[in-house]
């Protein structure tokens, strides 16, 4: 199970980073805003959050041990 | 200021040799002292790789990247961390499993032990020195050139450089990787606590955010979106940032030694989104500063940027604070990077253990001096040189990644990295182009790097099946 998350995380990431490069950040696009902060701005920030949650997931659901402890 | 720089300074000293105290032990082994026991818990570990990660070039350079190239400059850095630290999940487990087999004294001894010749150690310490005597200079570079703008005939230029040298000698020599490790902790939380008192000032003066984007709308309307008013955030410059980024653990030493030398694979999985959050913690009042310096500083060099929105325009103790702040960044950094260099060439030692400390301590000197000398030399660029650093340690990526993966990795990939790496100096030399087809050079190459690691890999991965 845990091996199945951890390989669906890194799917998600993967698609984040292309989803975002090709189809967010795109070039002179500077709305919609969100409470006044640049669209390029926010996107950036949120799927920034997204990774590092992703990171902490992954942290937890990690489906090897530690190879120096075995 | 005066009295109140004096003041500071003394309780951050106080602390470092407090830390270089608490580290030093008469009679170790230059395992112990390079390698700090190899038992650093999260926490620790977690502040010492954000130290080490941002340094100078966050504190001084980011927020001016901000105000010269607009809010693009967060996916450059920030979002590109955040994708680090998401692949040292993997990475940090792949190269423990391969350190616990093989032995790990530095990265340039792990790959010579890997590959079973001693060029790839030759070419890992080849690739570190090129680019991290560049970077330490940068950082270098940097506070001098703050600490000049901000204290004018104060002291020569070239001192304020000598006297954090002189510093970071000292514990370094005292207390080793261990010392090096406290004073990074330290120096993390300074840091942290000085930038976003320096960003909410600076957010405030600007009328807070809604009405300080309003005002570099009506500025310059460029910098609320890619690719900023110099055209620097194209898609091109992101990916191949974020990919030199990404592989930082991977190619500059002082971050792969500092995932070794942890106490257990959780606590390297804790670090690592331990340090994305305090990315983002770090590099969002850059923005605020930046965007200041925007409306209020829009055509300033970034000396008088930087003096005037870090010191002269925050209360005294805040701008005293934040002289300590920028100092404890540059030497969070520069004694990672020396360190690192000089635990690089003891790996590739191969005396008595007394003749392997003696070396490395004499090494860090010398490369103290030459990085010393060299900073003299640097351009105010500070982003953008530590980026051509990152791209060019990056180089040597295959060699470490085919290492990780492979028991018995393939020699090919060293004669991949070696052209590379070559091919990129040259084209920083001037001798050949830094373009190909009108694509930036560092984009097309990571595009082929990539392109022949993974053939090299996966004819590797078959042909020891049939073998089996």
């Amino acid at each position: 199970m845990k091996l199945k998350i951890w390989k669906i995380l890194v799917l998600f990431v993967s698609a984040l980073c292309i989803i975002s490069f090709i189809f967010i950040f795109k070039e002179n696009k500077a709305t919609p805003e969100l409470f006044g902060v640049p669209f390029i701005f926010w996107t950036g920030f949120l799927v920034t959050l997204l990774i590092v949650i992703s990171t902490y997931i992954a942290s937890k659901i990690f489906p090897f041990d530690d190879p120096k402890k075995s | 200021m005066i009295g109140w720089l004096i003041f500071f300074f003394s309780i951050f000293l106080g602390m470092l040799g407090y830390a270089s105290y608490l580290s030093y032990r008469k009679n170790r082994t230059s395992d112990e002292f390079i390698l700090g026991g190899s038992n650093i818990g999260a926490i620790l570990g977690f502040l010492t790789f954000s130290a080490a990660l941002f340094s100078a070039f966050t504190f001084m350079g980011m927020p001016d990247f901000f105000r010269t190239h607009g809010v693009g400059a967060w996916i450059f850095l920030a979002l590109s961390d955040a994708l680090m630290v998401f692949f040292l999940i993997w990475f940090g487990y792949s190269l423990r499993k391969r350190a616990a087999l093989v032995g790990y004294q530095g990265v340039a001894g792990f790959m010579k032990s890997c590959y079973g010749s001693r060029y790839a150690g030759y070419l890992v310490f080849v690739s570190s020195f090129l680019f991290l005597i560049p970077y330490v200079s940068i950082q270098i570079r940097g506070i001098s050139i703050f600490l000049d703008a901000a204290f004018p005939q104060m002291l020569p230029s070239w001192s304020w450089a000598a006297i954090l040298v002189l510093i970071m000698l000292v514990y370094s020599q005292i207390g080793g990787l261990k010392a090096i490790v406290y004073s990074d902790a330290i120096q993390g939380v300074i840091m942290l606590i000085v930038i976003w008192i320096i960003g909410l000032t600076c957010l405030k003066m600007a009328g807070g955010w809604e009405q300080a984007t309003a005002r570099v709308q009506a500025v310059n309307s460029e910098l609320l979106s890619l690719p900023g008013p110099k055209g620097l955030f194209s898609m091109q410059f992101l990916v191949a940032s974020a990919i030199a980024i990404v592989l930082i653990p991977v190619s500059q030493p002082q971050f792969t030694t500092r995932l070794v030398v942890m106490k257990n694979l959780k606590s390297v999985h804790q670090m690592a989104y331990a340090v994305g959050i305090f990315a983002m913690l770090v590099i969002l009042p850059t923005a605020f500063i930046g965007l200041y310096g925007a409306i209020k500083y829009p055509d300033a060099s970034t000396a008088d940027f930087l003096s005037q929105a870090l010191l002269f325009d925050q209360a005294v103790p805040v701008a005293a604070l934040a002289v300590v702040g920028l100092f404890a960044a540059c030497l969070s950094t520069t004694n990672a990077q020396i360190f690192a260099l000089g635990t690089e060439l003891r790996s590739l030692l191969s005396g008595s253990d007394q003749f392997n400390m003696r070396a490395t301590k004499i090494s860090i000197l010398i490369f103290s001096i030459i990085v010393l000398i060299f900073s003299s030399y640097m351009s105010d660029e500070l982003v953008l040189l530590a980026r051509v650093s990152f791209t060019g340690t990056s180089m040597i990526a295959p060699v470490v990644l085919g290492a990780v993966i492979f028991k018995h990795p393939p020699k090919s990939l060293l004669i991949l990295s070696s052209f590379a790496l070559g091919y990129f100096i040259l084209s920083l030399l001037g001798i050949v182009p830094d373009k190909i087809l009108g694509q930036a050079l560092d984009f097309v190459m990571y595009g082929i790097l990539a392109l022949i690691t993974s053939v090299l890999m996966i004819r590797h991965h078959l042909n020891q099946k049939t073998l089996s």
